[in-house]
């Protein structure tokens, strides 16, 4: 026991204090990061005045165009956020664009109220939210030009107009209500999937790299010659699992910040324990996989192959989580629920979406200890013969001996 | 003590090692000689607990030999390796905490270990940043930190320098005279004959010659002479003696057949003798002669 403690500290240290540990635990934030500040940005609208050109051929919806964009859209300081300056053609104001004294140009044709066609010009078409405003704001004004033509009164037509918007309440089982975001219904459990399949692969691979490192190095005769090959491998698997959970920990604590900030419940401390369950269980089922892989190869070009197909298994979940998430209790999203290596990672996302019955619950984690239980047996089995295996590659049918061994 | 009794390793159809009995005895510096693939590291291997034999016993001091028992063996492999990343003091406490050292006793013996092969200044370099020679010598402190009864070398000379030599042996003699057992598995003739006390001679898996090195090198006492004299010896009488002989100038050579001292008292009738020689066998021709015999 004391042996098998050693080891997992001397595991965890060393890669607690290595730089790659570092880089793992800081590349996914970067990564979140960049694909969501800039949607921050975006949500907010920006904060700058937009500056557009407007050729106006259809002169009967002008006034009531400029009036509307200037009551509709406000910059934080309630200032107009959109200016606009008339020019008589294109020609004429596309030189200011060109020198960014106009953001946008728009051309209104003449005749607009029946070919309903308008044009939108700017230097880069990546703003959206100009376009969607500037296009809401002209087809609304068409709309209303339309209506008052036909005789209706302007605050008829506007009433008559008006869209139908539903807001969306997620109910506890206390019965709060939580305002929906639908984003964040989706962001939830997609958070905890991608958590512990970055947990579960960085320190999968990590084992990987320990294992071949001391074969191919010949610690592991010194080690051999003191611990016992059980020793060894659980010793560095559950080194690596602790490391895995300060990967958890710390995700969850920049989460549960986020969260925070934005005023949204993106974890719920409730489904905490499960998710630690399945984490160490699709852990520990990976983690036996990865071990007797590094026991296998001599280096990581060559285990990159087979390291692909394991790692295409555990990533069903996570390609399809948005039609899972969608069809929680679907039967082909049951159904992977009960495949093992996919399990944990299937019932995150079931559980975060409030989609799992409690039989499901306690089935699959039996499966999984059962699981776990069947491939610590055979990695072990395999471990240990070909730990000191050298120069040459098992093959199947010798793997297939140890394995009856 | 440690015997193997009969042990077999059998890898498929290749048997790399075919009933191997062996008595080490405390004290012992054993030299485990053997061409190459002879099944020398499986022999140790299994004497270690690397790997189990498939057949035959292995016991220490009278019992079966147990996982805690080899806390008590040191062992420097053949093919060496250290974690390149980590440092040396950290690297030498971890494989002292597996054997079982006292967290007290651990840093004195490091500290210790470290001023005597001048490495007090390194302690928290990496591996890596240490000279090849200097690395194995680091190997040697993990095989003597916890001051284990039983010590296997594997190779232990080969990669240093003459000074480092001489310090190694000087560690491996005074450990000795505390009474702890090496067992040495080496290509370097000369080292074992300076140092072994006894020798194992294993050839395919099997054992050639076993025993202490002064019984081996008696047996192998060739009856080879040389003979300097002074007067005639052209007599046919002489090939009862030595039936293949060589006569120049005033020089007898061959392979006695008789005693030695039969032969001397019918030689110094015949002639004057200058000279009389038995040629001893160096450890290494002795080696290649049985290996040769043996293939």
């Amino acid at each position: 026991m004391s042996s098998i403690l050693n080891i997992l500290k001397w595991e965890f240290m060393v890669r607690f204090r290595s730089k790659i540990f570092l880089i793992s635990l800081l590349m996914p934030l970067f990564i979140l990061g960049i694909s969501i500040i800039p949607a921050m940005f975006i949500d907010e609208g920006g904060e700058t005045e937009i500056k557009v050109g407007l050729i106006n051929n259809e002169k009967s919806i002008d006034a009531e165009l400029k009036a509307h964009m200037l009551e509709s859209y406000h910059l934080s300081n309630n200032e107009p956020k959109y200016w606009f300056f008339d020019y008589p053609s294109f020609a004429e104001a596309e030189p200011d664009l060109q020198d960014k004294t106009l953001d946008a140009i728009v051309v209104i044709p003449a005749g607009i109220l029946d070919s309903a066609k308008a044009s939108f010009y700017a230097r880069s078409l990546s703003n959206f939210i100009v376009i969607d405003d500037l296009h809401d704001g002209v087809a609304h004004t068409v709309m209303m030009k339309r209506l008052t033509n036909q005789g209706l009164e302007i605050h008829v037509a506007e009433r008559a107009s008006k869209s139908v918007r539903m807001e969306t309440f997620e109910v506890s089982e206390e019965g709060d209500l939580t305002k929906g975001n639908e984003l964040m219904i989706f962001l939830g459990p997609f958070f905890f999937l991608f958590l512990l399949v970055m947990a579960v692969f960085i320190n999968g691979q990590l084992l990987l790299r320990s294992v071949m490192e001391e074969r191919t190095n010949r610690m592991v005769e010194i080690l051999l010659s003191t611990v016992s090959s059980r020793e060894l491998m659980t010793g560095k698997i559950l080194g690596l699992g602790m490391l895995g959970m300060v990967q958890i920990l710390f995700y969850l604590s920049m989460g549960i910040g986020f969260g925070l900030y934005k005023g949204i419940d993106i974890i719920k401390f409730d489904e905490m324990p499960l998710l630690f369950i399945y984490f160490f269980s699709g852990y520990f089922f990976f983690a036996a996989i990865y071990a007797t892989l590094g026991t296998l190869f001599d280096n990581e070009q060559d285990a990159q192959q087979t390291m692909g197909i394991v790692s295409i298994i555990a990533m069903v979940p996570l390609m399809g989580s948005f039609y899972f998430m969608s069809n929680p209790t679907a039967l082909i999203t049951r159904i992977l629920s009960f495949v093992p290596p996919m399990t944990p990672f299937m019932m995150i996302l079931r559980i975060s979406s409030d989609a799992a019955e409690p039989w499901e619950i306690i089935a699959t984690i039996l499966l999984m200890i059962l699981s776990v239980w069947g491939m610590m047996v055979l990695a072990g089995k395999i471990f240990r013969t070909a730990l000191l295996m050298y120069g040459k590659r098992a093959t199947l049918p010798e793997i297939w001996r140890w394995i009856r061994a | 003590m440690i015997q193997l009794n009969y042990i077999s390793k059998f890898f498929e159809e290749v048997t790399a090692v075919d009933s191997v009995s062996l008595n080490i005895e405390k004290g012992d510096i054993y030299g485990l000689l053997g061409p190459n693939g002879a099944g020398k590291t499986t022999t140790i291997r299994m004497m270690m607990g690397i790997i189990e034999p498939d057949a035959g016993e292995i016991m220490c001091n009278g019992n079966l030999i147990r996982q805690d028992d080899r806390l008590n063996f040191g062992y420097l492999p053949e093919e060496r390796g250290l974690y390149q990343k980590q440092k040396l003091k950290e690297t030498l406490q971890y494989f002292g905490r597996l054997r079982s050292l006292s967290e007290k006793g651990l840093n004195s013996e490091i500290d210790m270990w470290l001023e005597r092969f001048n490495f007090s200044n390194s302690a928290n370099r990496k591996i890596e940043e240490l000279s090849k020679g200097n690395q194995q010598k680091v190997q040697f402190i993990l095989a003597l930190l916890h001051k284990p009864e039983f010590i296997v070398l594997d190779e232990p000379f080969t990669g240093l320098d003459p000074l480092n030599q001489v310090l190694l042996k000087d560690i491996i003699q005074e450990k000795r005279e505390e009474g702890v057992t090496f067992i040495f598995s080496t290509h370097q003739m000369e080292q074992v004959e300076r140092l072994c006390t006894n020798i194992c001679l294993i050839n395919k898996g099997k054992v050639l010659i076993d025993g202490p090195l002064s019984d081996v090198k008696e047996k192998h006492r060739k009856n080879a002479v040389t003979v300097r004299y002074e007067g005639d010896l052209s007599t046919s009488e002489l090939a009862r003696f030595i039936p293949d002989h060589q006569i120049e100038n005033g020089e007898l050579t061959g392979v006695l057949k008789s005693s030695p001292a039969e032969f001397l008292e019918w030689l110094n009738k015949q002639v004057d003798i200058l000279s009389f020689a038995q040629s001893t066998p160096s450890l290494e021709q002795i080696f290649i002669e049985e290996v040769r015999a043996a293939s």
